[in-house]
């Protein structure tokens, strides 16, 4: 549980010294948009659908809330900044992949917590859901910038 | 997407609720710049979001919203719902130049006005309470709308002071 949590920090560390590709405007609109995405997407395939079970310790389960509602979005704005600051075709293909390892690689390790079990569901399920929401949100963020460079914000 | 198991008076709340808060979104003069009113709004939404996510999961449960424990099409419409509401509370208090302890009495009026209107939402069933009390909203609201204060002055701060190119 500790290693997770030191995991988390130097995530947040890491994150907030990054030099962000948008402006902190475009990337607070982001957070909220995943932010709500991700909750409703954890909503409808864990309580509607059944697919998952949240079960096993709490203070694990807190773990668990801690990263879809704060690190998965992060990780996500990240990506998009990252994305969209890399020129090249081959780093675009090598960073996506990258990132979504990390997304397996978290699932896995609260699987292996017993934090979720996979009742109708898998990982591929849960990365092709995971493609859908950042594509969403690239479309969204899109959208938000064209509103902000109407007001006069280079973005 | 689920779609509501019945049509009943809690979705016609939902729906007469929303008509409203609109019509008068819609009739207020423009007071912010068009991305700092979606920011505003998108914070409102995604804050009752995250509530309702840890609150009303199966091992909290502390309310259902709507007629069921799932998520449904009118969980949604109630984050609509809740978007214009934190618009309002922002446009007055920057409306009416509020300053000082008015900003406390101003957030307990916002708060008691909150409590009330969940109140009269779990009248007409919106929220079916299983272990959460009115008093906890109130407690809720006090801390939510303060920070929603903080990030309106924020993200104000932050667009007045990025250089604009017109």
């Amino acid at each position: 549980m500790e290693f997770v949590i030191d995991v988390y920090l130097i995530f947040l560390i890491l994150f907030f010294s990054i030099k962000k590709k948008f402006h902190i405007i475009v990337n607070i609109f982001n957070y909220f948009v995943l932010a709500f995405l991700l909750s409703s997407y954890f909503s409808i395939i864990g309580v509607n659908l059944g697919a998952f079970k949240i079960e096993g310790d709490m203070k694990l389960e807190i773990l668990f809330r801690l990263y879809e509602l704060i690190f998965e979005p992060l990780i996500c704005i990240g990506y998009l900044n990252l994305f969209c600051s890399v020129k090249s075709k081959l780093k675009k293909i090598v960073l996506s992949v990258f990132v979504f390892f990390i997304f397996w690689a978290a699932e896995f390790l609260f699987v292996q917590l017993g934090v979720i079990t996979f009742i109708n569901w898998n990982y591929q399920k849960t990365l092709i859901s995971l493609f859908g929401i950042l594509l969403t949100t690239y479309f969204c963020q899109q959208w938000f910038r064209s509103i902000l460079k109407k007001e006069g914000i280079q973005t | 997407m689920k779609l509501p198991n019945s049509f009943d008076i809690n979705e016609w709340f939902v729906l007469i609720c929303m008509f409203i808060a609109f019509s008068v979104l819609h009739l207020l003069p423009k007071r912010f710049p068009l991305s700092v009113t979606i920011l505003i709004m998108l914070f409102s939404s995604t804050i009752a979001r995250f509530a309702d996510h840890i609150l009303s999961t199966p091992r909290i449960d502390l309310y259902d919203i709507m007629n069921s424990p799932y998520y449904d099409l009118f969980d949604i419409f109630t984050y609509v719902l809740v978007a214009p509401t934190g618009y309002f509370f922002v446009y007055f208090y920057d409306r009416l130049r509020i300053k000082g302890y008015w900003i406390a009495v101003y957030i307990v009026i916002w708060s008691t006005f909150g409590t009330a209107f969940e109140w009269l939402s779990s009248y007409f069933k919106v929220f079916i309470y299983k272990g959460w009390k009115p008093t906890y909203s109130f407690t809720f609201y006090l801390f939510i709308q303060s920070l929603t204060l903080l990030f309106f002055k924020y993200v104000t701060f932050i667009h007045q002071n990025t250089p604009k190119n017109n």
